[in-house]
């Protein structure tokens, strides 16, 4: 099953189960979760249910391409069920069955493993899925966003597409994963994967990087003044970007990276309490 | 008559430090209730999965028998006044035991007389008293973390509730759920279980072991029978064990090789890698690591080829992934890893790694030229390179291989001596004067740095590890070669704090060498004696 066919089949499964068919952002992020999708939909009580491809950023993952599995950038499929259903478990083992994984012909483990994003004052309770000892998905019950307990409980699932295509495929190297019938992942992806190795590891402006960091802060405090917490999220999103260049050129001292965290979690938490009083919309 | 009763609640994944106590916890909060309510069983049995933690108890009645209870109050003249009202304490008494005034008796009890009451308790059925608890069991148990959904809150989602008391399933409700007269495989499929007893039967029936220990003996065996087939040994992990123990339903272990090329890679990477990444048992044959790995897969599977081939696939990659760490940190000058720790922040007093080091280069050329003038030099190379392996990537990647990196790294760039003395002085394991002296005093500044910021470890929370920290300060001074005064050392290493700091530590090393004499069987008197000192 080529990756573009993974994709396929979990968006109609997602679909069929009452999914909206969202769009990934088009701002660099570390995770699915920064999807104003996912983030931004977590604090009120309406029903949301939401499926969609994101591209993930993680410089410190690059490997000049010369690695069989990590990446810098890999694809993640998200899914957000807000409240979650009773059945999560096993629609979730459903959806795997859709693109081909028979989970009784498989040992799949659900392995604790809690997830935190202190930037975004937010974390769950839940699981990481192997399957056959590979890491597939991310199974997360949010329990807290914006520093806020959450009122509904929803469920996210982060599927790693590659690892999946490299699992359904036999195939050892990532690059050798078939994207399509014409392409292989290597040929669309590799020579991103060399360039921008070198550009984190090697060329990219550090000293630029720690002021491009403030001039979004600066931009983020002046829009949320202005009532503005939508363009106010897009800049956390740049300010979490650069902090992941940053470190994964090991630019930051522990203290450092300790208060850099939190000017970010300060912010997120002050759009995050336009979204939770109701007034996100108020312009 | 009597009959047995089985109470499962069918959990999403509890995690293995959640499910080790939790069949326990479950079983205690129901003989808590039993023994409220005054309800009989013969004997009782927790079970455990990933999945369900139920209990089993045999011969419980049907009916809980009437029961008549005299109680006595007040005395007479304390429970009435004048014109026969009661008083407050008689009021007290009537409201405590939910008795009505006309509902007391007088009698005489050795030559006084006192207010009696009588509490009736009718008999009830079983099922309806446990009906009416069950709210208050289930929130009597207390776990060390919860997760909230759907305004319900447990360690992990509860998605199914079977409860039969002998053959009849009770329909009782908790956690939003109505009862079932089944219970779940891992992957949905309903099992019926026809009575209580047979519970355990029919789990094994459906390849689910709901008793932990039967788990663990499984899997031991079967890494003996692996071994033998094998000629190899199998590293019996203790905390591995527990963990694949608790994280499996039905376990069985099989072993399967690995590419010999990752052998280049130094053996306690690839141990590392296999245990904390893959949750897999290294295996060794007479010459040290062997290429294989022990897998205990969670199932019966037909296709077992396939799926450890998979398995093989995730260990492998998972090496090039370690190997391309151990290739950035090796290829790299010792003097770039020595800046590196500029970049490492230092809790307290020291502002980074770099800092810190320099500091303990400095005492140790002090104590180096009371202890051993000669072997300055040895000292002072040990003092340089204790932790500057903190600062590489296969150390950000593995914690516990600080000591064992920094070991193999000198030796690629020929500093044979040294990597031997660092190793020693980090991990412990081959003390020398060089390495216990410098190791002492790199701990010593550890703690100091703590402990004034007052940060201080308690009976129940250590999260800096200072407790083991201290341990290690006792056993170097023990085990050193030559004779250390530990006076002299705390002189010196503290000569930048306030004397009550110094007190402290002095304080918290005493009483961890108490501990340690305990711990080696030393008479208590003895102890006693030793730690006046």
């Amino acid at each position: 099953m080529t990756l573009q066919e993974i994709i396929l089949k979990l968006s109609s499964f997602w679909v069929e189960n009452g999914c909206l068919l969202g769009l990934a952002y088009d701002v660099e992020k570390g995770a699915g979760t920064f999807n104003q999708f996912t983030f931004l939909k977590l604090f009120d009580d309406k029903p949301w249910r939401v499926a969609y491809v994101e591209p993930s950023r993680r410089p410190q993952d690059g490997r000049y391409a010369d690695n069989p599995f990590r990446l810098y950038k890999h694809i993640q499929f998200q899914v957000i069920l807000k409240p979650a259903p009773k059945d999560s478990r096993f629609l979730y083992l459903k959806s795997l069955k859709a693109i081909g994984i028979d989970v009784k012909k498989h040992d799949i483990r659900f392995l604790e493993d809690n997830w935190e994003s202190p930037s975004l004052g937010a974390w769950g309770r839940g699981w990481e899925v192997r399957c056959d000892g590979l890491e597939i998905t991310q199974f997360t019950y949010f329990q807290s966003a914006g520093g806020k307990e959450l009122s509904q409980i929803p469920v996210e699932l982060t599927y790693g597409l590659e690892r999946i295509a490299m699992f359904l495929n036999k195939k050892k190297n990532v690059f050798d994963v078939p994207w399509s019938e014409d392409f292989t992942y290597g040929e669309i992806r590799k020579a991103e994967e060399r360039q921008f190795s070198i550009y984190y590891f090697e060329k990219a402006d550090v000293e630029k990087m720690f002021d491009l960091f403030y001039f979004w802060k600066k931009e983020a405090e002046n829009l949320i003044s202005e009532k503005l917490p939508l363009p106010a999220y897009d800049c956390l999103l740049k300010m979490s970007h650069y902090f992941n260049v940053i470190d994964a050129r090991g630019g930051f001292d522990h203290a450092t990276r300790t208060s850099f965290v939190r000017i970010m979690q300060e912010l997120s938490s002050k759009i995050s309490s336009f979204f939770i009083s109701g007034l996100e919309n108020d312009k | 008559m009597k009959s047995n009763f089985l109470f499962e609640l069918w959990v999403e994944d509890l995690p293995p430090t959640i499910q080790k106590f939790a069949g326990e916890k479950l079983k205690t909060a129901f003989v808590k209730f039993f023994e409220n309510n005054e309800i009989t069983y013969a004997s009782s049995e927790h079970f455990s999965t990933p999945r369900r933690i139920a209990v089993f108890f045999k011969d419980i009645p049907r009916v809980i028998p009437k029961k008549v209870t005299k109680i006595r109050g007040p005395s007479e003249k304390n429970a009435f006044k004048e014109g026969g009202l009661p008083t407050q304490a008689l009021l007290g008494f009537l409201k405590k035991h939910n008795a009505d005034l006309k509902d007391v008796r007088v009698e005489e009890v050795k030559g006084n007389r006192y207010v009696f009451v009588e509490i009736v308790k009718k008999a009830k059925k079983f099922e309806e008293v446990f009906k009416q608890y069950l709210p208050q069991i289930l929130k009597n148990i207390k776990f060390n973390e919860s997760m909230r959904w759907d305004g319900n809150c447990f360690p992990r989602p509860v998605r199914n509730i079977l409860c039969i008391f002998g053959k009849k399933f009770l329909k009782v409700s908790c956690f939003g759920l109505q009862p079932k007269k089944t219970t779940l495989t891992s992957t949905g499929d309903k099992i019926k279980i026809e009575n209580a007893s047979g519970y355990e039967k029919t789990l094994l029936r459906n390849k689910i072991i709901p008793v932990p220990e039967k788990r663990k003996e499984r899997i031991l065996s079967e890494f003996d029978i692996e071994e033998k087939k094998k000629k190899v040994k199998i590293e019996r992990d203790n905390f591995l064990l527990e963990y694949t123990v608790y994280s499996t339903e039905y376990p069985q272990v099989f072993l399967k090789e690995f590419d010999e090329k990752f052998l280049e890679i130094p053996s306690e990477i690839l141990v590392e890698t296999l245990k904390n990444h893959q949750k897999c048992f290294p295996v060794y044959n007479r010459n040290g690591l062997a290429p294989f790995f022990a897998v205990v897969v969670d199932g019966d599977f037909k296709n077992i080829n396939e799926i450890l081939e998979n398995y093989k696939n995730c260990v492998e990659a998972r090496f090039e992934d370690a190997k391309f760490f151990w290739g950035e940190d090796v290829s790299k000058l010792l003097e770039e890893h020595l800046k590196n720790m500029e970049k490492i922040f230092c809790f307290g007093i020291f502002k980074n790694l770099k800092n810190k080091t320099e500091r303990v280069l400095e005492d140790c050329r002090f104590l180096s030229q009371i202890y051993m003038p000669m072997r300055k030099q040895q000292i002072m190379d040990v003092a340089k390179y204790i932790d500057f392996d903190i600062a590489t990537k296969i150390v950000y990647e593995f914690p516990n291989l600080h000591g064992i990196a920094g070991f193999y790294i000198l030796k690629k760039h020929g500093f044979n001596k040294i990597a031997d003395d660092v190793r020693g002085a980090v991990c412990l394991d081959r003390i020398t004067e060089a390495s216990a002296l410098a190791g002492i005093v790199h701990r010593l500044n550890t703690i100091k740095s703590f402990f004034n910021e007052k940060i201080r470890p308690t009976t129940s929370k250590d999260p800096y590890g200072l407790k083991k920290i201290c341990d290690e300060i006792v056993f170097l001074f023990i085990n050193a070669p030559i004779y250390f005064e530990f006076e002299k050392f705390l002189n010196r290493i503290f000569d930048d704090v306030g004397e009550d700091v110094k007190k402290d530590v002095y304080l918290f090393i005493k009483e961890r060498f108490k501990i340690f004499l305990e711990k080696e069987g030393i008479p208590c008197d003895i102890v006693e004696m030793v730690s006046k000192f």
